[in-house]
């Protein structure tokens, strides 16, 4: 075998080999270790570190970043036709969650009419290309719990063991009061939701560092300038999954029935951040849908302020069954898996 | 199919250019955009440089946790994923030396685990072989034949002249190909 034969087999071996995949997990690990305060010195190209060229260069850079966001400023301005949306931007934005959000709520103001029921719920995500790809499923665990003197629901996210997840929401108003969040090993977050703030403190095997409080932004964070995050960040597991049982609980336990609408206020605090959000629900009709869990009469509501992307709540126990695009929609869906509530 | 309109407001593309002040600030939103754009093909290079899924994990999460403080030294010249992939690189050959310092003091050859094959369904023989060949060796051809570096640009990673690269690649190589044609 000469030399370019070896090259050619161990370049196809590397590039056909498996290669670990980056994971929500470690993204909130970072940010968790930067939030705790936590700084790395990198092995820097020595060339990079010529200091006057740098300074000189970050002059340029300041002076070239206020001529390219002078044009984000003023396309603020009403009118201007920034603000719509793209043809080639939509197919991302259907997809997801966040783009139904909404700055200000529609209907009235959702409050629980009905007591949850305690149980266990298994889903995954599927897309109509691969309807029997499970391999993303989660597992949400509703309970009780007291929390500062009251009784709240308690929301169990967890995926593979690695990531979990509790939220304590209101039994009333069904908003988050409190989330803690093991990210890593060593590292846990706790997040106490406030009316207009949350409070973040990581604990990290260092020990706990000082309490950060993150304002709450209406629609997520902005940038600098003006505009706001492409919508597809959002709608990251680790993201939606702070949204999904605030959800799931909004479904569970209003009155629903043909033409009932009823506004839901989300709050969704991925690690640094804190986003404020609406969502407009409205049961548009009654469906028939077969997911994996079994087959289910229910409830079918628009979701967020656009329509294309719906909610599935079975009739009898007021289940989320599905979640996402209708059938023939193109896009992904969240289905159940597998249901069971400890009560009955 | 057509997809119903939305009239979301759309954010403006996120260019590096517009990222890079802002990562510069520490702003964790625009640390897990980069993250999410780039670490796949980071993980999967320090993967390939290190051969460990934990030591990958961990040279990525350390590239993100420094990255803030590390742009302020940066020259935005070329290509921003090239700059990540070197720091990538040298923190990988960071730790491999690590790696070899700690084996040389606490293991011998004998204790070593034997190798595993790298990818079961590919070329096994070959696996088995780059497995035998020892971090620096198995650095150099991946930097050169899967990352397509020159020997100008692996010499300066290493902190070597280009010609040392160059005669240490086809050292490397050489003891790979008798790796691979012993029975």
């Amino acid at each position: 075998m000469n030399e370019l034969e070896l090259e050619r087999r161990v370049r196809d071996l590397f590039r056909t080999g498996p290669v670990p995949t980056p994971s929500e997990q470690q993204m909130q690990t970072i940010l968790a270790r930067r939030l705790a305060g936590e700084r790395m010195t990198l092995p820097l190209d020595p060339s990079t570190l010529d200091r006057r060229l740098v300074r000189s260069l970050l002059v340029t850079a300041a002076a070239a970043c206020i001529l390219l966001l002078l044009p984000i400023v003023s396309s603020r301005n009403p009118g201007s036709g920034q603000d719509e949306a793209t043809p080639g931007g939509r197919e991302n934005l259907v997809n997801s969650l966040y783009a139904q959000a909404s700055d200000h709520p529609t209907f009235p103001i959702i409050r629980a009419t009905r007591p949850l029921p305690r149980g266990s719920w298994r889903y995954a995500l599927v897309d109509e290309d691969s309807p029997g790809d499970t391999a993303s499923a989660w597992r949400q665990d509703l309970s009780t719990a007291r929390y500062e003197g009251q009784e709240r629901y308690v929301w169990y996210y967890g995926k593979g063991g690695r990531l979990t997840d509790t939220l304590w929401l209101d039994q009333e108003s069904l908003r988050p009061v409190a989330r803690v969040s093991a990210t890593a090993v060593g590292t846990q977050v706790t997040q106490i939701f406030q009316d207009a703030s949350v409070l973040n403190g990581v604990r990290t095997a260092a020990g706990m560092t000082e309490w950060r409080s993150v304002p709450l932004d209406s629609l997520g964070p902005r940038l600098i300038g003006g505009g706001r995050l492409q919508a597809d960040f959002y709608d990251t597991p680790g993201v939606i999954a702070l949204w999904r049982p605030q959800l799931a609980a909004t479904l569970g336990a209003a009155e629903l029935a043909i033409g009932w609408r009823g506004s839901m206020e989300a709050i969704s605090a991925p690690m640094g951040m804190a986003i404020h959000f609406w969502l407009n629900l409205e049961v548009v009709g009654e469906d028939t849908v077969t997911v994996p869990a079994g087959r289910f009469a229910t409830w079918k509501l628009q979701v967020g302020k656009q329509p294309g992307y719906y909610a599935w709540v079975s009739k009898d126990r007021q289940w989320l069954v599905q979640l996402g695009t209708a059938n023939g929609g193109g896009g992904e869906r969240q289905v159940l898996l597998q249901g069971r509530e400890n009560d009955r | 199919m057509s997809h119903p309109s939305l009239s979301l407001p759309q954010a403006p593309p996120l260019t590096h250019a517009s990222l890079i002040p802002q990562l510069r600030d520490g702003d964790p939103t625009a640390l897990a955009i980069v993250y999410r754009r780039h670490a796949p093909g980071l993980l999967a290079l320090a993967f390939r440089l290190t051969q460990s899924v934990p030591d990958a994990e961990d040279i990525v999460q350390d590239l993100f946790v420094g990255l803030p403080e590390a742009l302020r030294a940066y020259r935005e010249e070329g290509r921003f994923e090239a700059w990540l992939r070197r720091v990538v690189v040298r923190l990988a050959l960071m730790r491999l030396r690590r790696t070899r310092r700690k084996q040389e003091i606490t293991l011998d050859d004998a204790s070593l685990p034997p190798a595993a094959p790298f990818d079961p369904s590919g070329d096994v023989h070959l696996s088995q072989a780059l497995e035998r060949l020892d971090a620096e060796e198995r650095t150099l051809i991946v930097l050169r034949v899967v990352e397509g570096y020159s020997h100008g640009e692996i010499a300066a990673l290493l902190g070597i002249r280009p010609g040392a690269a160059q005669v240490r690649y086809h050292r490397a190589l050489t003891r790979l190909k008798s790796l691979v044609e012993l029975p």
